[in-house]
């Protein structure tokens, strides 16, 4: 155990990505006819700044939706975001993964790997 | 005057006396974390591999998972290059993702009960935790031909998808 609280507290390049909530509700928004759903996504990644939100059926094909602030979010390193999702009524029993994936801009050695991070929360 | 004045002093201790408390909530969620971004090795000229064997460094990427059954981790190894110079010749891919160092001894079962499937891994992330994957990520280059030279970048998808 303190070799993995070790591992933990060396690890230099560690960084990571979260969104809350896991299970998030979509509630009426104040326009008739849409529904909302807020979350929260926080950025430790120092080489990532971009992220993109999406929403997905449960077979993952693309759902329309609007998204406060925007699509494509400028996430500072070790800041968060609120992300307002909002779905039309007609798709609401469709919508069921919102997702947010990490947007890589450039790479700055060469033959390495990047990692993508994608993190989806389910619509309860 | 002097009285209040007094009294207003002896009595300020008390006004300012207050229990400060701190408020913190858990919530379920998972946080995907890049330990160590992989580098390929070069082993031979027609072949990029992230093995330590082959001089290269395995991508390990860290999931923090605060509620068990809630998540699973879906992690892909590479089968084009994001980036590289113009390649002519066909380029074969394999690799893995197996768990590495776990916090708790029962998340061997998601090693046990991992679902494989095209470059895909699926881990169940049935324990709460802390577990850390290691993705191993092989290119060979058409038949023993040498890669160009120039800058390679592959991607590697980490996924936490709410169950």
């Amino acid at each position: 155990m303190r070799l993995l609280f070790l591992l933990v507290l060396l690890s230099g390049y560690a960084s990571s990505h979260s969104l809350t909530p896991t299970y998030p509700s979509l509630d009426l928004s104040y326009v008739p006819g849409v529904y909302k759903a807020d979350l929260e996504l926080f950025n430790a990644r120092k080489d990532i700044s971009y992220y993109e939100v999406s929403v997905f059926d449960a077979d993952w094909n693309a759902i329309t939706a609007s998204i406060l602030p925007e699509k494509i979010l400028r996430v500072p390193y070790s800041t968060s975001k609120k992300i307002t999702v909002y779905i039309p009524a007609a798709l609401k029993g469709k919508a069921v993964y919102i997702c947010t994936k990490s947007k890589t801009l450039y790479t700055p050695v060469t033959q390495v790997t990047v990692i993508l991070s994608k993190i989806c929360s389910k619509i309860k | 005057m002097k009285k209040l004045i007094l009294a207003a002093a002896l009595l300020a201790p008390f006004a300012l006396a207050d229990n400060a408390e701190i408020i913190g909530n858990v919530e379920s969620k998972c946080s995907i974390t890049t330990d160590t971004q992989g580098v390929y090795g070069n082993p031979l000229a027609s072949k990029l591999s992230t093995l330590p064997a082959d001089g290269g460094v395995l991508p390990i990427l860290r999931y923090d998972i605060i509620t068990a059954g809630s998540y699973k981790a879906v992690i892909g190894y590479p089968t084009a290059f994001a980036s590289s110079p113009d390649l002519s010749d066909i380029v074969t891919w394999t690799g893995s993702a197996v768990v590495g160092e776990v916090s708790d001894a029962l998340m061997s079962a998601f090693e046990t009960n991992k679902v494989e499937y095209n470059n895909i891994t699926e881990f169940p992330l049935s324990v709460a935790g802390t577990a850390w994957f290691n993705v191993a990520s092989s290119a060979n280059y058409g038949y023993l031909t040498a890669f160009p030279a120039g800058q390679y970048v592959a991607t590697v998808t980490a996924e936490c998808v709410a169950i």
